[in-house]
């Protein structure tokens, strides 16, 4: 079923956009960069962390891009003073709730969380920091996650749920107490479903998810090809499924063919193994030296 | 059970369910909602079946729902055949006995009637209960219920809603059956979208509308849902609604049903409600058996089911994404909207989401038509809204109003205004989630839009008023808590923004708020409002927003000053009396110093303190009362009689001596900087007594030749003796203090001169200009203002006052001059325009004028002063007022009516108020503000001129005089702060000033058990005679004893911190 294309305006330009795409995917395709932190393509779009909020002109109102089907007739702005303002107040908010010490992460100067921070001019933040006191989970073989990082952008539980299938992750308790838990409130080390195929740890954008053997700034990751790897996914399946006249229910209402922008550019090629997502039978409990294979030379130090 | 397929069946269970409500022997029915039942409904129920039992009598006992005024709770509706029901309240289950009684001799006990109804619009039907009962009232003459009207709530409390007959008996299930024998589906949509019923919610979308959405989807599946999962704190609007009559709900969803395609129906209530929960059950099981829900509904061939389904008690599920989230298994956590469920709800299919009391209004609106239901309301927001009244207010309990109603008429004409001696702040509406609207915005009409633009919202319906008791930025803490608390977590805004307002706010209520924090909240606020991804964070920021707009000098209060006026932020207040003091004296201090029988000890924590505590002893408004947590066990402690023994033991004694040698060894070492003070009333001795103590050099200027301003020329003789207040000055003298007598500042004295001979200036000039009533005849001799007539009392000039004497007002000056004037032999008449509960004066004050034989004439306006032939007084014309509308003060504004009086009288005082002069301020450059006072920055005192700085009445205006000591204290501590810079030290200047104490910290294992202890005032008769002390001071005995009852709400802190 071929997508009606309607006009839209994106920050005065008149462009078009196929109905169905969200702002964000619509902005996309013409090259706008919208700020995100919990999106990521391929999964299917939550609206958690509300950094990709935009103005509807003529209105009030805001809305986030990642979630709103872009509608015809809509003029979107997405830049402003206000929205500047609130989107360094969610990463301000995002910083002082958990401990966010780049000097002493892994991801630092790789991480999604900073990035964003930096390229909104966040200096310094004006509220208390929290300084909650979290654990961070060493029991699986080889991925850590540390709480104190996280952003709980759930970028990690739709990965394993749409893409790999396994159902790992989720988010326990709520408001400020909401945690990341594996399976039933386990030990990661005891999540019987984890494939341990570490599209989680690809996914995270900050630090909190983590393969072991890491240290300060080494953590480089790839969320594009997870990215692109959902999406493929999620286009074959749609089209396996299409040829017995159904249509994939999953939430991500992604237009087929349209382009695949990075959200965030970077300087490194993949140095994912495609065997190492998705298509890898259950590899919990390698062994360091087939995991390091498997990562590439970028991550060879010494030992 | 009959199931009723056509409309003969239909007809038969009709009148079978009349014949319950009417039947030809007495019925009782008893109020069995959860309020009823909490205030012990249940016991009586079972007195009332064992009474009935045991006399044989036949009489129907039944229970129905909640009729709306809990605060009558139980109510019991009785009728005997042919007679109107009648409403007991307040009835116990030790009244069974009696009632059963009543029922033979058709007297009902007095004490208990509350009310009676002769008819009843059920909307759906009518029902004639009889005539008569002429001395009771109709339950819609009872303030509480005049002007509402009963559309959701039309059935409860008068039928029982575990019966389906009765329910049927009032017209219940015509609307469905009407719906489904026309079977013209569109035509039922269309009549609900003209009556532009909006969702009772909150959000009030347009319901006629949502339905067309669902009944336009194309899917094999559609649900309806019902969401009674109602979480505001305070509210229980949808409780009573199912509880009272749970038909009315199932009626309205089975329509929905049919006319939307629907075949499933899901009522998803609350856990926490089970009485609602059993009655809901059983009301879906009656409505299977008798064909009106299940397969081949009324024999139509339609088929519809309803479930229920118990929620877990979180707020958020209240959202319809995270409701139908809980309903499939997951956590209740939102979803972004789109889709709406009207295209992909529950289950992925389309699904109806409405309120319960949306879901009532359908019946209605089905049998009476859009047009009617219109004619309720306003034009945008039609129809009526039930409201869960509730808070500091007289009368609470469910109100079902018509949208649009002003706010006021819910607080002063169905509440009754504030609850005895208080005001009305501030209002809260729409649950945890709404808005505080202040008392100058009380005739916001309450509808949807008129709430949202004073930042508030109609939320479910929640309506909590509040008092001075209640601290505003306690209230947005407490509300934030909530939100916090309940915030699913999912969106950063609601999840972490709520937790930083939650931490801002409780450093603000714990006094470590900064000027930062405000700014912060307030951005905070409108973040989190304008990016959260569901309702409950873009509406959880409203109480802090709203608070901060109407309330912000209270968010001030708490940040410069430390303070918390309402007394409510524990850690701002050492003890609810100390608070409550203008000058915020320790009083459990110095009651616990005299208790170890340290008299001096005492008197110096009082007199560092307060620096006239012997005069304040007498006259002071003494606030603290109002506050002593022993009220709440017998009567309060009597403080300012106890401060007032310590002086007068001191100052009546040779102690006094070596008691100024000793404040005077506190001082501080002398700075060398000069200050003068412009008066010396109360405000003035104040700021010159800490401005000494701090050890600068300090120069009183007074107009007249004495000290003491009103203390020596207002307050009469009899309450103020010259003599305690000469030694209250000997001691301010006695630390240092200069006076210079005769010299008008501003005229004697330019204020330039002033301000190149002193470092800094203090004005705390009085009110002595009488405000001047403008009446015919006030030209007239004979007529005086009240202060320059209480000033030459003082100075024991001869006024010719005549024998009879008229006093306008209702103030101190007012009482003063009349009691001053029965001295002089004359007979006296005050004349006020409100009621005597509304008179400012000290209510000691009023109540020893009357036993001293003055005349009070209240609901009296002056009109003119007639005068003889000679120009001389000859009687007053007055203009009886009667009490209208509700005011900003929160008194009723007296409203003049046709009604003249005549009083013959020989002189007139005109006590209606005091001004100041304060031409010289606006010649020497001083801001004044536009009702007439000196404009200073609220914390430092300083006004518009360097140098310069005001308080007291002088930027108050008039006021009484621990207030106006306050100011005095207040500014003495900021000019030194000032005047002397940061300190260096570590420890600030103004602290040095008190020493350290040694008292228990033990809080009394036994307080005293005795009663409170008054002072003794000379008997009226002999008291009238003379200008002697009317009141004499307790013993020491007795003061011991009052120190004793004491409860030491000062060792609070400590205790919590163990
Ligand atoms: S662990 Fe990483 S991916 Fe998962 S919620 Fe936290 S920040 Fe997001
Ligand atoms: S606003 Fe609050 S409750 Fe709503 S989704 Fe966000 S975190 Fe959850
Ligand atoms: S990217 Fe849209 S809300 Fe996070």
């Amino acid at each position: 079923m071929p997508n009606k294309t309607i006009s839209v305006r994106i920050d005065g330009e008149l462009v078009t956009a196929q109905e169905g795409q969200t702002i964000l995917e619509a902005a996309h395709a013409h090259g706008k960069q919208i700020p995100t932190l919990c999106y990521l393509k391929g999964l299917s779009a939550v609206g958690a962390c509300r950094v990709c909020m935009v103005e509807l002109a003529g209105t009030d109102r805001l809305l986030p891009a990642c979630t709103t089907p872009i509608q015809d007739g809509m003029s979107i702005k997405t830049a402003s003073e206000k929205l500047t303002l609130y989107r360094r107040m969610a990463v301000e908010l995002l910083l002082v709730e958990r401990n966010h010490i780049c000097s002493a992460c892994v991801s630092n100067g790789h991480c999604e969380l900073q990035s964003m921070a930096q390229s909104l001019g966040i200096t310094h933040v004006r509220y208390s920091y929290n300084n909650p006191h979290l654990p961070v989970d060493m029991t699986h073989p080889r991925f850590v996650l540390d709480h104190n990082r996280c952003i709980l952008c759930t970028r990690c539980v739709r990965v394993c749920a749409e893409v790999e299938g396994a159902n790992v992750w989720e988010v326990a308790s709520r408001g400020i107490y909401s945690r990341i838990v594996s399976d039933l409130k386990d030990d990661w080390g005891q999540a019987r479903n984890c494939t341990g195929c570490g599209k989680c740890i690809q996914a995270c954008p900050t630090g909190a998810l983590a393969e072991k053997g890491f240290s300060v700034m080494e953590m480089v990751k790839q969320s594009d090809s997870v990215s692109r790897l959902a999406a493929q996914r999620t286009h074959q399946a749609n089209g396996a499924l299409e040829r017995f006249g159904m249509c994939l229910q999953a939430r991500p209402e992604q237009a087929p063919g349209a382009a695949v922008p990075r959200p965030f550019p970077r300087s490194q090629s993949s140095r994912m193994c495609s065997g190492l997502v998705g298509l890898h039978p259950p590899d919990r409990g390698l062994s360091r030296r087939h995991r390091r294979k498997l990562s590439g030379p970028l991550t060879s130090r010494p030992s | 059970m009959p199931r009723i397929l056509d409309i003969g069946t239909f007809n038969a269970v009709r009148e079978s369910g009349l014949a319950k409500l009417l039947p030809a022997i007495p019925r009782i029915a008893v109020g069995m909602g959860t309020c009823g039942r909490g205030n012990g409904a249940e016991e009586l129920y079972h007195a009332l079946n064992e009474s009935i039992q045991r006399s044989g009598m036949d009489v129907l006992l039944t229970g129905v729902g909640c009729f709306g005024s809990c605060f009558q709770e139980p109510l019991v509706s009785i009728r005997l055949p042919g007679h109107p029901l009648l409403v007991l309240r307040h009835v116990q289950a030790n009244d069974a006995a009696r009632i059963l009684e009543s029922l033979s001799t058709q007297t009902m006990p007095a004490d208990l009637v509350y009310c009676k109804i002769e008819e009843w619009d059920h909307i759906t039907g009518y029902v004639r209960y009889g005539q008569g009962y002429p001395d009771v009232p109709p339950w819609n003459a009872i303030p509480f219920f005049k002007g509402q009207k009963k559309i959701v709530l039309r059935n409860c409390g008068l039928i029982n809603p575990s019966d389906i007959e009765e329910y049927i008996g009032v017209g219940g299930y015509q609307a469905l059956y009407k719906v489904l024998i026309d079977g013209r589906k569109e035509s039922v949509i269309e009549q609900i979208k003209a009556s532009r019923l909006r969702g009772r919610g909150g959000a009030g979308f347009l319901t006629g509308n949502k339905w067309d959405f669902l009944a336009k989807a194309k899917a094999d599946i559609k649900y309806i849902i019902c969401n009674a999962d109602e979480g505001d704190p305070g509210a229980y609007m949808n409780r009573n609604e199912i509880e009272g009559d749970p038909h009315s709900l199932l009626e309205g969803m089975i329509i929905g049903g049919y006319v939307m395609g629907a075949t499933e129906g899901i009522i998803y209530v609350r856990a926490e409600y089970p009485l609602a929960v059993r009655r809901l059950n059983r009301a879906i099981e009656q409505a299977r058996e008798y064909g009106l829900l299940g397969t081949n509904i009324l024999d139509r061939g339609f088929n519809f089911n309803i479930q229920l389904v118990q929620g877990a008690g979180a707020f958020v599920c209240g959202e319809e994404t995270a409701l139908i989230a809980s309903l499939e298994g997951f956590a209740g956590r939102p979803h972004p909207r789109p889709p709406f469920p009207a295209e992909k709800g529950l289950w992925g299919k389309p699904t109806n989401i409405n309120n319960v009391e949306t879901w009532c209004n359908i019946a209605p609106i089905v049998s009476r038509g859009p047009a009617w239901f219109a004619e309720t309301g306003s034009v945008k927001s039609p129809g009526t809204k039930v409201f869960s009244l509730v808070g500091k207010i007289q009368n609470t309990g469910l109100v079902e109003m018509p949208l649009g109603t002003p706010l006021k008429s819910f607080i002063y004409d169905i509440g009754e205004g504030a609850i005895a001696g208080r005001r009305v702040k501030a209002v809260q509406t729409g649950g945890p989630s709404g808005g505080c609207i202040p008392l100058e915005m009380l005739d916001t009409p309450v509808d949807y839009e008129s709430l949202a633009q004073i930042g508030s919202i109609m939320g479910s319906g929640g309506m909590v008023v509040m008092d001075e008791d209640n601290c505003m930025v306690d209230v947005a803490r407490y509300f934030i808590e909530f939100t916090h608390s309940e915030s699913c977590g999912k969106c950063v805004p609601c999840r972490v923004g709520l937790n930083k307002a939650l931490r801002i706010l409780n450093a603000i209520t714990e006094g470590s708020g900064s000027a930062e924090h405000l700014g912060l909240l307030d951005e905070l606020g409108r973040m989190i409002r304008e990016c959260s991804l569901c309702g409950l964070g873009q509406t959880a920021p409203n109480p802090v927003l709203t608070t901060i707009r109407h309330f912000r000098e209270e968010y001030e209060d708490h940040i410069v000053a430390h303070r918390c006026r309402a007394g409510v932020c524990q850690e701002l207040a050492l003890s609810p009396c100390e608070n409550s003091c203008p000058l915020r004296m320790n009083i459990p201090r110095f009651l616990e110093l005299y208790q170890e029988g340290r008299l001096e000890d005492a008197f110096e924590s009082v007199i560092l303190d307060n620096p006239l505590p012997a005069s304040t002893g007498r006259v002071c408004q003494h606030p603290c009362d109002n506050r002593c947590r022993r009220q709440s066990f017998d009567e309060v402690v009597n403080m300012r009689e106890v401060h007032r023994f310590l002086a007068d033991a001191i100052y009546q004694s040779d102690l006094f001596e070596p008691m100024l040698e000793r404040i005077r060894a506190l001082k501080l070492a002398s700075t060398g900087r000069k200050v003068a003070v412009a008066g010396s009333g109360p405000t003035g001795l104040t700021a010159a007594f800490y401005l000494a103590m701090l050890g600068h050099d300090v120069t009183i200027y007074e107009e007249r030749g004495e000290a003491g301003g009103m203390l020596r020329f207002a307050i009469p003789e009899y309450r103020l003796p010259k003599s305690v207040l000469r030694r209250e000055l000997d001691l301010i003298e006695g630390i240092g203090v200069k006076m210079q007598f005769n010299t008008r500042v501003g005229f004697d004295l330019p204020l330039n001169d002033l301000a190149s001979s002193f470092d800094a200036v203090f004005l705390s000039i009085g009110t002595w200009k009488e405000s001047w009533l403008y009446l015919p005849g006030t030209e007239l001799k004979g007529v005086y203002p009240a202060l320059p007539f209480l000033e030459s009392v003082a100075r024991h000039e001869k006024v010719a006052m005549g024998s009879r004497v008229a006093i306008i007002g209702g103030g101190n000056a007012a009482i003063d001059s009349a009691r001053s004037v029965l001295r002089m032999g004359a007979n006296v008449t005050i004349l006020y325009r409100r009621e005597r509960k509304d008179m400012p004066a000290i209510d000691e004050e009023i109540q020893a004028a009357e036993d001293e034989g003055v005349r009070f004439v209240f609901l009296a306006a002056p009109h003119r002063i007639l005068g003889g032939a000679d120009g001389n007084v000859k009687a007053i014309e007055i203009v009886k007022t009667r009490l209208g509308e509700y005011d900003k003060s929160g008194r009723k504004r007296p409203i003049p009516t046709d009604e003249v009086q005549r009083f013959e009288c020989d002189s007139v005082i005109l006590a209606v108020g005091e001004t100041f002069d304060l031409d010289f301020c606006r010649a020497s450059g001083l801001e004044l503000k536009e009702e007439g006072t000196i404009a200073v920055d609220r914390f430092s005192f300083e006004t518009s001129r360097a140098g310069f700085y005001a308080g007291g009445d002088v930027i108050t205006g008039a006021s009484n005089m621990s207030n106006a000591m306050s100011g005095g204290k207040q500014a003495a501590r900021k000019i030194d702060e000032r005047l002397m810079g940061p300190s260096l030290s570590g420890d600030a200047r103004w602290d040095q000033l008190f020493p350290e104490f040694e008292y228990s910290r033990q809080a009394p294992g036994e307080p005293s058990l005795s009663r409170r202890h008054t002072a003794h005032s000379v008997p009226a008769e002999v008291r009238v005679r003379s200008q002697e002390e009317v009141v004499a001071g307790l013993d020491p005995e007795e003061a011991l004893e009052e120190c004793r009852r004491c409860l030491r709400c000062d060792l609070r802190a400590a205790v919590n911190t163990h």
